[in-house]
C-alpha cells in the first residue's frame, strides 16, 4: 500500500510539473511587451512638395484600451487628434483596436487636400466604430514598429 | 505460467509454480535453479497472484496446505525459508509482513521477461509472460488509481499540445503582411508591404539607391502607399523617427540619411 501511495505521489508530481510548465509558457505567450507600458513616442515629417508637416505621436496601450494622440503642425497651424480605442485583441504580433472616441482640435484643414489626397485618405479610418489592425513588425530593440493594415501606415515608436 | 521479479541484488527470478522452481538469473554467473518445498512454492504463488495485496495468514495456510490443519509455526517457518532463499531475511522488503493482517509481495519488485539479461536468459516459447494474469487481478483500488492517473496524464498531454500550439501561433508572424530584411554592418533595412511583389519592388529601390556606400547606422522600415513612401527609423540613439514623402520628389538616399539622423 505504501508503495502505491509513493507511486501515486510520483505521478501527481510529474503531472503537476507538466501543467505548471504549460501555464508558465502560456503566461509568457499572453504577456506582450507593449501592453501596460510607458507611452510610446515618435516624431517625424511629411514632405509635401515645398511644405513640411511636422508631427508627433504618442501611443499608450493599457488593457482594455489604447490611446493614440497626434500633434500636427504646418507652418503656424496646429492640430491635435486623440483617438481612444478599445483593445479587441492583443497578441505578440497583432493589435486589434476599435475606435471608440475621437477628440480633435478645431483646425480642420492643415494641408491642401487636392494636392495631398493620399494623406487625407490615410485618415478616413479614424472614425468612430472602425476596427484597426496593427501588425507588429519585429525589431532588434524595445521599439514598437507596427503597420496599420487598413490605412497602410507604418510607424516606429519608442519610449524615448 | 511463470512469474518474474527481482531480488534486492537485481538478479531476475523466474518462478515456475507448476514445477516449484526458482530460476535466478545473476548478471555475472549462470542461472541458478532452486526447487522449493511444495508449501513454500504455494505461498509464493498466492502472494504473486495479487502482488501488493495483503493475504491473510489463514488464507495462505488454506492455499498452501490445501485446507489441512497446520500450526502457525509452519507458516512462519515457510516464510522464513522463502526469505532466506530470496535473500530477504534481513529487511523483509520482498515478502512484507503486515502486522496483524498477513503478508504481501512487494509489487515494486515485479519484472517482465523482457528485463531478462544474461547469457542463458533468452525466453523460450514456453515462457509466456507471467504478469498478465497478475495485472488483471490487481486490487480494485489500484486499478481505480491507475485509471485516474491515465486520465490525468491524458489531460496533461492535451494541455501540453494546446500550449505548444499557442507558442507556435504566438511566434508566427501574421500572414497579411510581408516583410523582407536586408542587413549590412550596423544598418538594417526592412521592407514592409501587403504583398511579396510590393516588398520586392521596395527592396529593389533600396538596393539601387546606393545606400550601402553611406556609413549609416540603425534600423529602417520602409513601406509604400500609393505615391508616398514611408520610412520609419530607429536611430542609433534609440529614438524613433518617421518620414513620409513622394518617391518622385525626394531622393531615397537623402531621406534615409534624414531618417537615421545621419544628415
Amino acid at each position: 500500500m505504501m508503495s502505491n501511495h509513493h507511486a501515486a505521489w510520483r505521478h501527481a508530481l510529474i503531472i503537476t510539473a507538466i501543467v505548471a510548465a504549460c501555464l508558465a509558457a502560456l503566461f509568457m505567450t499572453r504577456s506582450v511587451p507593449y501592453e501596460n507600458s510607458q507611452p510610446y513616442r515618435s516624431q517625424g515629417h511629411h514632405f509635401m512638395g515645398s511644405d513640411i508637416l511636422d508631427f508627433k505621436e504618442r501611443l499608450t496601450i493599457s488593457e482594455p484600451s489604447a490611446v493614440l494622440s497626434m500633434l500636427e503642425r504646418l507652418g503656424d497651424k496646429e492640430r491635435h487628434i486623440a483617438v481612444g480605442a478599445s483593445l479587441v485583441e492583443a497578441s505578440r504580433w497583432r493589435i486589434k483596436i476599435k475606435v471608440e472616441d475621437i477628440q480633435a482640435s478645431s483646425e480642420e484643414q492643415l494641408f491642401d487636400v487636392s494636392r495631398h489626397s493620399d494623406l487625407l485618405f490615410s485618415r478616413q479610418y479614424f472614425r468612430l466604430g472602425s476596427i484597426l489592425n496593427l501588425v507588429v513588425v519585429p525589431t532588434r530593440g524595445d521599439a514598437l514598429c507596427y503597420y496599420i493594415l487598413e490605412v497602410d501606415r507604418l510607424r516606429c515608436m519608442n519610449h524615448r | 505460467m511463470s512469474y518474474y521479479f527481482r531480488l534486492k541484488n537485481s538478479a531476475l527470478v523466474e518462478f515456475d509454480p507448476d514445477r516449484y522452481t526458482l530460476l535466478i538469473h545473476h548478471s555475472d554467473s549462470p542461472p541458478e535453479e532452486i526447487t522449493l518445498a511444495r508449501a513454500d512454492a504455494r505461498i509464493l504463488e498466492l502472494l504473486l497472484l495479487e502482488p501488493g495485496a495483503v493475504c491473510s495468514r489463514e488464507a495462505i495456510m488454506a492455499f498452501a496446505w490445501d485446507d489441512r490443519v497446520v500450526s502457525a509455526g509452519s507458516l512462519n517457518q515457510s516464510i522464513f525459508m522463502l526469505r532466506n532463499i530470496l535473500g530477504d531475511n534481513k529487511d523483509h522488503d520482498l515478502l512484507i509482513t503486515v502486522p496483524r493482517r498477513g503478508y504481501r509481495f512487494n509489487s515494486d519488485q515485479l519484472a517482465s521477461p523482457a528485463d531478462e539479461t544474461g547469457p542463458s536468459a533468452e525466453p523460450s516459447s514456453a515462457e509466456t509472460p507471467s504478469n498478465t494474469p497478475v495485472e488483471l487481478d490487481q486490487p480494485a483500488d489500484k486499478q481505480r488509481l491507475g485509471k485516474w492517473i491515465r486520465m490525468a496524464y491524458l489531460a496533461a498531454a492535451a494541455f501540453a499540445c494546446f500550449t505548444v500550439w499557442q507558442l507556435y501561433a504566438a511566434h508566427e508572424l501574421p500572414h497579411d503582411v510581408e516583410v523582407a530584411a536586408i542587413k549590412q554592418g550596423e544598418l538594417s533595412i526592412t521592407a514592409v508591404g501587403k504583398s511579396k511583389q510590393e516588398v520586392d519592388a521596395l527592396k529593389a529601390d533600396v538596393l539601387s539607391s546606393g545606400i550601402w556606400s553611406h556609413q549609416l547606422q540603425g534600423e529602417v522600415f520602409v513601406s509604400r502607399t500609393g505615391s508616398r513612401t514611408n520610412l520609419s527609423c530607429i536611430q542609433k540613439s534609440g529614438k524613433a523617427y518617421n518620414l513620409e514623402f513622394a518617391f518622385s520628389e525626394e531622393r531615397l538616399i537623402s531621406m534615409f540619411g534624414k531618417c537615421l539622423g545621419g544628415e
